[in-house]
């Protein structure tokens, strides 16, 4: 399933008239690997200024994909355009994209500001936006420190302050939360939201499914190197229905709530130990509450739980591709 | 291009890069005019063609220039390891896909590595001479040599041409490693390769098939560092250099400009 936004500042399209271009789009993009197809007829489209997670099981293609957007690996088959460029011209585009693919890579012996300088001169960036990036990461203090010594935290900042020198358009981060403490993956989440607000479009890998739901306002779902979502992240998350738990203070009153709940026009539930799972919205918790009481069923625990990713994105990963279209 | 340049001059200027590559091939110049000098004799001993020279020898106008011409071979294997371990670690660290993504046309980008790795090798060999010089000077004496006639121009002519030979001699196995490093994308794979090219393999075909010295890279670049040799004239050395070197550089090219960015 495929939905389009289009926000405000989106790219005009040349081609396409007033029609925006999305920061990233692929017509059947696909990779394989003698008989293993690592990219299967990817097709989605992530709009100008969102933060998109980009899921999918470890293997599902995510690197490969990424890598192909970027110009480092050639399609075996489709297309795709990264800002309104195709990728098959990379240079098009890339002086706009900021990128960390696979982790930091840097040259061991050299400090983190000479790995900058590195990238920052062959970018033909500014030299003083090195000093800006460090200190957005926060490693202005350690920055003369060779990047053998950092901590892998530390390498994982470094990866982020690189992808920003360029003052990218699109910001493109492969698992950018790996190695990070809690603090710092809050920082980072915070970062990356700033610079959404700011107009970067935000393409982002992880799998870090709860990171990816707090950030994220759009998804892409991979599996198999084929693609199961790509839409607001609100869409898929609507696809699990919401659920009331239920604890009665006697056990064996669940299957009246149940009979209660079924009456009420809600009859999927499920016992689970000295649980009762109720599909519902939380709107129903009031009244299941008041029918409980009237039957003299004393309720101990009544909840709601909203879908979250994880379980959405199990639930998916988990059906066949046809049961999800 | 430029860009590219500089962006690899700053890793050149690397302590393991001067030290361990410039220093090494330093190291090796200074070691071989020391003892050349030391072990001269007045008769002619069997080290090959540029070793073992006699004390007459040694005192003649191009004297000092043959002396650090036997060093040629050693710095072409430094300069071979230098190219190979600085291209194929772009692979290995996985700073390929960085540089990559900064500077997309991969021919600009590998010119301007290879230019850099060029002119970093150049101010090396440069040094290394610097540095044979004074060591000749100060051994010389000791060993009762006259160096009166290194000083004339014949002497001056003679240094200044073996200096630019040795520079492109060590130029061209700087080739042969990057051109391995590309293929092999490893570090370790490449030297190897190389230096089991450079020592043990060519000396093994020359062995069993004569003619081998007249097209072999690694013969024709100890001939081009040594100014011709009786049985390869310089320039038919320099012509098929030229030309391998031509292939090698276009080999390399359409093969780091196609090839896939996996690691």
């Amino acid at each position: 399933m495929t939905t389009n936004i289009a926000p405000a500042g989106a790219l005009a399209d040349p081609a396409a008239g007033a029609r925006p271009a999305p920061a990233i789009r692929s017509h059947g993009l696909t990779r394989r690997y003698g008989p293993l197809v690592a990219v299967d007829h990817l097709s989605i489209q992530v709009p100008v200024g969102v933060v998109a997670g980009f899921v999918g099981l470890n293997g599902a293609g995510k690197t490969t994909t990424i890598r192909m957007l970027l110009g480092l690996i050639a399609p075996s088959d489709g297309s795709a355009e990264v800002l309104g460029k195709p990728i098959t011209k990379p240079a098009a585009y890339l002086s706009r994209v900021g990128a960390m693919i696979e982790g930091p890579a840097f040259y061991p012996t050299l400090s983190a500001r000479r790995d900058l300088d590195v990238l920052a001169v062959l970018g033909g960036h500014p030299r003083a936006k090195i000093q800006q990036v460090l200190e957005l990461v926060g490693l202005a203090d350690r920055a003369d420190d060779p990047y053998r010594a950092y901590s892998l935290g530390m390498k994982q900042r470094l990866g982020i302050a690189a992808a920003l020198l360029p003052d990218p358009a699109l910001l493109v981060l492969d698992e950018p939360a790996n190695g990070l403490d809690p603090a710092g993956i809050i920082e980072i989440r915070n970062l990356l939201r700033r610079l959404a607000d700011q107009g970067t479009t935000v393409f982002l890998s992880s799998h870090l499914l709860a990171e990816v739901e707090q950030i994220s306002d759009w998804l892409v779902m991979i599996n198999h190197g084929r693609l199961l979502f790509d839409g607001p992240i609100d869409q898929v998350l609507d696809r699990q229905r919401p659920e009331l738990v239920v604890a009665a203070e006697h056990p064996g009153d669940l299957a009246t709530v149940a009979g209660l709940a079924a009456e009420a026009g809600h009859p999927d539930t499920t016992a689970n130990g000295r649980f009762l799972r109720v599909q519902a919205p939380a709107s129903f918790a009031g009244e299941l509450n008041r029918l409980a009481m009237r039957q003299g069923v004393t309720l101990v625990e009544l909840r709601p739980e909203q879908p979250n990713l994880e379980d959405t994105f199990l639930h998916m990963t988990t059906q066949t591709p046809t049961e999800v279209q | 291009m430029l860009r590219s340049f500089r962006s690899e001059w700053i890793k050149l200027r690397r302590r393991a890069m001067v030290l361990g590559g410039a220093g090494t091939l330093v190291g090796f110049a200074v070691l071989t005019v020391a003892l050349t000098l030391m072990t001269a004799s007045t008769t002619p001993a069997d080290q090959g063609p540029d070793q073992g020279l006699t004390l007459a020898q040694l005192a003649a106008g191009d004297g000092l220039a043959r002396t650090i011409g036997g060093a040629a071979q050693f710095i072409g294997v430094v300069a071979l390891a230098m190219f190979a371990i600085s291209m194929a670690g772009e692979y290995t660290q996985g700073t390929l896909r960085n540089l990559l993504v900064r500077q997309p046309r991969r021919v600009r980008l590998l010119g301007g590595k290879l230019l850099a790795l060029a002119s970093f090798t150049a101010v090396a060999v440069v040094t290394a001479e610097v540095a044979a010089v004074v060591t000749a000077l100060v051994v010389a004496p000791s060993q009762d040599i006259a160096t009166a006639a290194w000083f004339t121009s014949d002497g001056w002519a003679a240094l200044a041409s073996g200096l630019g030979n040795l520079l492109l001699a060590t130029l061209g196995w700087g080739l042969i490693g990057a051109l391995l490093a590309l293929l092999l994308r490893s570090p370790a794979a490449a030297v190897g390769v190389g230096l089991a090219y450079a020592l043990p393999f060519e000396l093994l075909v020359t062995s069993a098939w004569d003619s081998g010295v007249r097209w072999l890279p690694g013969q024709l670049l100890g001939t081009l560092a040594s100014g011709g040799a009786a049985t390869v004239t310089y320039g038919r050395a320099a012509l098929l250099l030229a030309i391998y070197a031509a292939l090698a550089v276009t080999a390399g090219m359409t093969l780091f400009a196609r090839r896939d960015v996996a690691t």
